[in-house]
């Protein structure tokens, strides 16, 4: 049994067999939730030494597998991630909404999940470039199977991610000849300009980000909203990954202000141009531009422990932007024609409580409010950036002050009485589906807020995968 | 020989890579980006051998056809090729060109000298023009065919860079197909928008 196999192999044809059954919609929910499961489980409960007994039978799982001279592996350190992973995928499906109306959603979200995992284990790493590519024309196709074709949005966000491609895979030629000359300074200079120029593209750090508000307005926010999800877990920990491996990269002077200063100013934009919106879908983008700040703020902090609270905050901040897109996918379907502009959306407090509480919870969530998915890791960060660099807290807090005022504008919009004053008719009422999927969403988000240990335990094994960074 | 081929080929790439950056005809476009992958063929041969650089020739043709069937299907292709006096906007666009590809011409010894000493300067002006002329379509164009034309353009600059540097046979198939995917995905959306908006 080989691990790459069992991981990337089967989930890679289990997708394309889904692509072709898609007519069956419910059949393929159901079979990608149960293979979803059992590829998280047998992650989670394989032992890191890969060698599993039962009864008097040994099996033990080989790591890699050779392909034209190309490595893919997979290790027991790897299972975390792998876990993490397929958990994103199995939660986005079994959650679908019943509006979610993209019979290609399960395959294609397989399918980029296991492409992700290929990208971010295959050896020399360059060609995680090219893989990554190809995920953002599945992206594409993700997004645009609402619609049909794809927007300005679109074609920004293609256009930005494949102008990444070329820097990283020069960066990982540069990085041959670093290996063999390790005092050649000024390549270890263009290659790390190189690399952080590509992953500032990819990661969509602020002045890059333009794509994100305008692909928010353009296709199924729940597509949306588990591409994001897993881009930025993927970038993340790929960015981790060469953090890890290249010392002369994480020894490189001034790095860490250099990423502290990217992540400290997205942040303050990210709450800067939050409060001029009045499209709810739009704040959502200046959210996640809000946690590629704090994900840069904390790989910044890594050897500090800032390690712990970017680890910390990977499952919250999957569930509080499920929740974002699920109430806002909600709000659209119950009321076709109409848009989710702060006028717009005057009195759905009072029509739709669930959804509106949803929106609500998720917003204060990603604002890492107490009782919160994302408190504890917002506490950690904080707590680590005061400690180091004390300086930066100000504009920092004034960029989570400025999104506070953007909530709390929206919150007087939804909370105000509608013009029309009329109820909605019983068949765009919130149903007992959507109801319990908000309950269930808000049960997480205040478990993961008050019992932070119990779900630290799935994200923990990440931290073993990255001890380099915190010597 | 070769030397004044290879010339003569950086030469036409550069023409056809200003050529769609002014003109706005999906026909015309199409018939000289089939071309500029002749051209381009002739400057791979002196960083490749002939069996290595003729995908590039393959890509340009297949990438050029199949966005050719599309816009054809859709009904998307003028019949007839006819002169036009160029407005302001296209002499904009070739002036801008033309100031990026002095602009390359300036790196490329630069470039030579301190990131890819192994290739020659006259491939790194042509892939660095070709990248920066893609780079200037992308930007200052919405249209889906034009972004994908300059997508493609990129990648082909980059891969003609790129060959100087590595044989790899795997990469040089990753980027073959991540063209064909791309051009493939541009006929996809291209007749996509014209149903939706028929519709």
């Amino acid at each position: 049994m080989n691990t790459v196999y069992i991981w990337i192999g089967i989930p890679l044809l289990l997708a394309l067999a889904l692509i072709f059954l898609r007519r069956w919609s419910h059949l393929c929910r159901a079979l990608l939730s149960i293979a979803c499961l059992a590829l998280v489980l047998l992650a989670l409960l394989l032992p890191r030494e890969l060698v599993l007994s039962i009864g008097l039978r040994v099996f033990v799982f080989e790591t890699d597998i050779t392909f034209f001279g190309r490595v893919l592996r997979l290790d027991g350190t790897d299972l975390p991630l792998v876990a993490v992973f397929y958990l994103l995928c199995g939660f986005w499906n079994l959650l679908a909404p019943r509006w979610e109306e993209n019979s290609l959603f399960p395959g294609l979200t397989l399918l980029i999940t296991a492409l992700w995992l290929g990208a971010l284990n295959v050896e020399p790493f360059l060609y995680a470039a090219i893989v990554i590519e190809l995920l953002v024309l599945l992206g594409l196709f993700l997004l645009s199977a609402h619609q049909g074709t794809i927007g300005k949005g679109g074609l920004r966000y293609l256009v930005l991610q494949s102008i990444a491609v070329p820097l990283i895979v020069l960066s990982g030629w540069l990085l041959s000849s670093i290996e063999l000359a390790p005092s050649a300074n000024p390549l270890i200079l263009r290659a790390s300009l190189l690399v952080l120029l590509g992953f500032a593209l990819w990661m969509a750090v602020f002045s890059l980000h333009s794509w994100i508000p305008m692909l928010c307005g353009e296709g199924s926010l729940w597509s949306f909203s588990f591409l994001q999800t897993v881009a930025q877990f993927g970038f993340a920990v790929l960015f981790l990954s060469f953090l890890q491996e290249y010392y002369w990269l994480r020894n490189l002077p001034h790095l860490k202000e250099i990423l502290l200063l990217a992540g400290v100013v997205s942040v303050f934009f990210a709450g800067s141009l939050a409060v001029f919106q009045n499209d709810v879908a739009r704040l959502l983008a200046y959210a996640l531009l809000l946690e590629t700040g704090c994900t840069l703020i904390a790989i910044s902090l890594a050897q500090e422990g800032g390690i712990y609270s970017l680890v910390m905050s990977f499952l919250p901040r999957a569930l509080l932007s499920a929740q974002w897109s699920l109430s806002l996918e909600g709000l659209s379907a119950l009321r076709p024609g109409k848009g989710l502009t702060f006028q717009e959306l005057r009195g759905i407090g009072r029509r739709y409580p669930f959804l509106s509480l949803g929106l609500i919870l998720s917003i204060l969530g990603f604002l890492g409010l107490p009782l919160l998915a994302n408190y504890p890791a917002r506490r950690n960060l904080w707590n680590l950036l005061q400690m180091q660099q004390g300086g930066y807290l100000v504009p920092v807090c004034l960029g989570l002050a400025l999104f506070l005022v953007a909530f709390l504008r929206l919150f007087f919009a939804m909370m105000r009485p509608a013009e029309d004053a009329v109820y909605a008719p019983e068949g765009m009422k919130e149903d007992f589906r959507t109801k319990t999927l908000v309950i269930l969403m808000l049960l997480l988000n205040l478990s993961m807020g008050l019992f932070p240990q119990v779900f630290w335990r799935i994200v923990q094994g990440l931290i073993v995968k990255f001890s380099d960074l915190l010597l | 020989m070769m030397a004044y081929l290879t010339r003569i080929a950086v030469g036409l790439t550069l023409f056809c890579a200003l050529f769609y950056l002014m003109q706005r005809d999906y026909w015309l476009n199409l018939a000289v980006y089939a071309l500029q992958s002749i051209a381009l063929f002739v400057v791979f041969l002196s960083e490749r051998s002939v069996l290595l650089s003729l995908p590039v020739i393959l890509v340009g043709f297949s990438c050029a056809l199949v966005l050719f069937i599309s816009l054809n299907g859709i009904g998307k292709l003028s019949p007839l090729l006819r002169f036009k006096v160029p407005n302001a906007g296209e002499i904009f666009r070739l002036l801008t060109g033309i100031f990026l590809i002095l602009a390359s011409a300036v790196i490329a010894p630069w470039a030579k000298v301190q990131l890819f000493p192994r290739v020659d300067s006259l491939v790194i002006f042509c892939g660095l023009a070709m990248m920066a002329l893609a780079l200037l379509q992308m930007g200052i164009s919405s249209d889906l065919f034009f972004v994908f034309l300059g997508l493609l353009n990129f990648f082909s600059g980059f891969e003609l860079i790129y060959a100087g540097l590595e044989e790899a046979i795997l990469l040089q198939a990753l980027f073959v197909a991540i063209q064909l995917l791309l051009s493939l995905c541009g006929a996809y959306y291209l007749i996509k928008r014209e149903e939706k908006r028929t519709l």
